[in-house]
């Protein structure tokens, strides 16, 4: 070991003058006016059937956005909802919306999910990333394990949308935001309405998706990926995608907690009203729950809940399929099932409410 | 507040001209406090109390060690403040589930209750640099400060508090204690540092950590290769994170007019492991050797008690990053790497025939194998990693060719670095930094991933 509590002592490998600062500032101010102004991209691309957000871009709300403007215009369903309408343990052609179109033999479902979307999140997502989604039929699942998702005293966590920067747009930061959300909304405020504003979403519309994209497509070319209207979508995984198997000693043993006061229900409720608003057809999917893996009283306190949304949902003129019980194979874990499972709950939701998935959207 | 963020450059926007102005008045400490204390409130402001508590039972129980006839005891008293509040915050989790195991293993009925505190920010780093003061004092290197501002200042100060590099008293306190110069070379370097390891970090380490993360999320899906990429990916990803952290942090401080101590020297450039000690993490390594591997004897004591100290210190180097059994672990092995090493180990004399090539590659291999421990979820998963780089046959490993670029680019670049080689002088012609500078920059606009994921070493 050696020390080295002294002055240093190393070659910095890019040591800028200030003249040559300058030069660098006059250079990049140029590039970032004259990138946004390349064709880089066709005006309209069409969305692959089986496509969905690349799994490393799931926190890409400007890419999302672009992705419900060309899906909206393209597909008259849309899926939204946390990471088993995505398929995080299937692959991009063993979704829900693969099923749903295979089974229809129709190019009509296109999924929307995101990874971690917890209704509070989706709110948000749906509020301020996915305004073209309005007047569109909207399958939109509700995942009863976001209930779960408590400190030990039923409380949610202080900040549910911590680890999302960008989610809520800094101006739509209210007052009961943080001290440190506030002070970056009155940062954005400073900027509102001055061309760097606008220069910024120019910027973000001429940014290149390649980086993930190189996961699956590890020996071709950037230049490809860069051509394209929306990064290609990829199959990545991040999560073991083994059938469930658990013994009598792996069951959860937990207690629903109360429907009404939780806050991921009452955003729930938010992104409906909000759909409806919006003039969107609603069909809510409740689950799926792998039910195996819960012991009998979780298992009962289940099957209240379900009932429980289903009348919640239901008293809105909305209809609701909760999804039925899948053998236990066809789950990974508590909740997301194999690519099995999907074409199961794919035909069991297509035999339950044909008329809604079938029928003609309404007359706008 | 990350370094590479806007809130941060928002915040140093302001911090700096402040700073410009009340350089030369009596204010600067205090400025520098506020901000630094501002810094860390972003992101638990309840977490200053604590460091506002052990900065204060250092200060005066320091203050003691000189004056007192029985320094040792304020010594003790400093070292239990820190090492208290890192045992609880750090540890205390680790310490209890493990007692709870074992408990069960024993099959003695009841239950250890689990402790679960949330760990503070940078609490591992600005102990540590609180621990060296009062040991340096202990010893009269240094003398003990005797204002309460400038100390403070010394264990917050926001460039390096959370996650180094740890300076020594000596280095830090006396830049404190006058006006620093701030000539346009400090700002230019300062700019050039901080690009220099912003662009490390967002443009490199996160597009690796897309692959290791994917790779070692689920080991049992995949196979030797693909595992051996991501461990390789990850040699490079936690060099990339954390000096492109320090680069930041440097960076910052000299724009500020103060130099902080240099972390890394092209650590995969090594020939031996104790070279590459005395390149990676610089100030951790010589901070355990002068705090830990002398105290405990060094190497003065023969060759078994050498290597007693060497693994002792290893192994608490590593359990220092992290309470999990995968540190210790990670810290054992290269214990046991360096004792089999080193000068007068079993292996030194068939290692001084090799080229120096192939000394290098060995040491990279070995330190790549190493961080299997650090990266791994578990001990169960880093075996099961290890063994299927082995026994798990051919698949093909799709590691995306341009992650090999930036790899292969910077290593060129370091070894060139070490001798005389062609295209050492490449970055002397200014149109090659100018044309460098302006790509690093144009990258990080239209290509880095925005979403950046938070240092490593943040964890620890």
């Amino acid at each position: 070991m050696s020390a080295t509590q002294g002055p240093e002592q190393e070659r910095i490998a890019i040591n800028l003058s200030l003249r040559e600062w300058l030069v660098v500032l006059l250079l990049v101010t140029a590039l970032a006016a004259v990138m946004p102004r390349i064709p880089f991209r066709p005006r309209t691309p069409e969305v692959d059937r089986d496509y969905r957000m690349p799994y490393a871009l799931s926190s890409r709300y400007d890419l999302y956005r672009r992705f419900t403007n060309l899906s909206a215009a393209q597909y008259p369903t849309i899926l939204v909802g946390d990471s088993v309408v995505w398929g995080q343990t299937s692959h991009r052609d063993e979704t829900l919306a693969h099923h749903l179109n295979e089974l229809t033999k129709q190019r009509r479902y296109i999924n929307a999910g995101l990874d971690g979307m917890h209704p509070i999140a989706l709110a948000q997502l749906l509020e301020h990333h996915a305004p073209a989604i309005q007047k569109k039929d909207v399958i939109l699942q509700f995942n009863p394990l976001w209930l779960m998702v408590t400190s030990p005293d039923q409380k949610l966590p202080e900040n549910p949308l911590l680890n999302r920067p960008g989610l809520v747009p800094r101006l739509a930061v209210g007052a009961n935001g943080t001290i440190q959300q506030r002070l970056e909304a009155a940062v954005a405020r400073l900027f509102h309405g001055l061309p760097l504003e606008r220069w910024e979403d120019q910027l973000a519309e001429a940014r290149m998706d390649f980086l993930a994209w190189s996961l699956d497509h590890p020996y071709e070319s950037p230049l490809k990926a860069i051509s394209s209207g929306l990064p290609p979508s990829e199959d990545s995984y991040t999560v073991r995608m083994l059938p469930w198997s658990g013994t009598e000693k792996a069951k959860l043993d937990a207690r629903w907690p109360d429907l009404e006061k939780h806050g991921q229900w009452q955003a729930f409720e938010r992104v409906i009203e909000l759909l409806q608003a919006r003039q969107n057809r609603v069909l809510v999917l409740l689950g799926p729950m792998n039910e195996h893996m819960m012991s009998a009283p979780m298992r009962d306190g289940y099957v209240a809940l379900k009932r429980r949304i289903q009348e919640k949902v239901e008293a809105r003129n909305i209809l609701c399929f909760a999804a039925p019980t899948l053998q236990s194979n066809r789950y990974t874990d508590i909740c997301h099932p194999l690519g099995a499972g999907y074409e199961e709950l794919a035909r069991e939701l297509l035999r339950s409410q044909s008329t809604w998935l079938l029928g003609s959207p309404q007359s706008r | 507040m990350f370094f590479h963020s806007m809130p941060f450059l928002v915040f140093f926007a302001v911090v700096l001209p402040v700073h410009f102005v009340l350089r030369k008045t009596r204010f600067m400490n205090a400025w520098l406090l506020l901000s630094s204390y501002f810094f860390y409130a972003w992101w638990n402001p309840l977490f200053l109390l604590l460091i506002i508590a052990t900065t204060l039972v250092d200060f005066y129980a320091v203050r003691r060690i000189e004056t007192s006839p029985q320094p040792k005891r304020w010594l003790l008293l400093s070292l239990a403040s820190n090492l208290g509040a890192l045992a609880y915050f750090k540890y205390a989790a680790f310490f209890t589930k493990n007692l709870d195991a074992l408990r069960d293993a024993l099959g003695i009925p009841g239950a250890v209750p689990h402790l679960d505190p949330l760990l503070p920010l940078g609490i591992s780093f600005f102990t540590f640099q609180s621990i060296s003061y009062a040991i340096d004092v202990y010893r009269r290197t240094v003398p003990a400060e005797q204002s309460l501002l400038r100390y403070a200042v010394y264990v917050s100060f926001f460039p390096q508090m959370v996650s180094g590099p740890i300076c020594r008293a000596g280095w830090l306190l006396p830049q404190l204690r006058s006006a620093p110069m701030i000539r346009t070379e400090d700002v230019t370097v300062g700019a050039s540092l901080f690009l220099t390891g912003f662009f490390k970090k967002v443009a490199i380490a996160d597009y690796l950590a897309i692959y290791v993360d994917r790779v070692y999320a689920a080991p049992e899906n995949h196979r030797g290769p693909a595992l051996a990429m991501a461990t390789f990916a990850f040699a490079w990803q936690i060099f990339f994170d954390f000096s492109g952290y320090t680069d930041m942090a440097r960076g910052i401080a000299r724009a500020m007019g103060f130099s902080l101590t240099q972390n890394f020297r092209a650590p995969y450039a090594a020939s031996d492991l104790g070279e590459f000690w005395g390149r990676w993490n610089i100030t951790i390594s010589t901070w355990f050797r002068d705090y830990v591997y002398i105290p405990l004897g060094g190497n003065r004591q023969g060759r078994v008690k050498t290597a007693r100290n060497v693994l002792l210190t290893m192994i608490i180097s590593g359990i220092w990053h992290g309470a999990s059994w995968t540190f210790l672990l990670w810290g054992a092995i290269h214990g046991i790497g360096r004792v089999a090493t080193r000068e007068l180990g079993p292996l030194a004399a068939l290692i001084r025939r090799m080229p120096l090539w192939a000394q290098r590659a060995g040491v990279f291999c070995f330190v790549t194998f190493a961080w299997i421990f650090f990266r791994a979820g578990s001990i169960s998963d880093g075996c099961l990693i290890a063994l299927r780089i082995f026994t798990s046959g051919w698949e093909d490993p799709r590691f995306p060719i341009l992650m090999l670029l930036p790899i292969a680019v910077v290593w060129t670049w370091q070894l060139a670095q070490e001798k005389e080689q062609p295209g050492r002088r490449l970055l002397d012609l200014a149109p090659a930094r100018v044309a460098l500078a302006v790509f690093m920059i144009g990258y990080l606009i239209f290509v880095a991933q925005p979403d950046t994921q938070k240092f490593i070493y943040f964890n620890f």
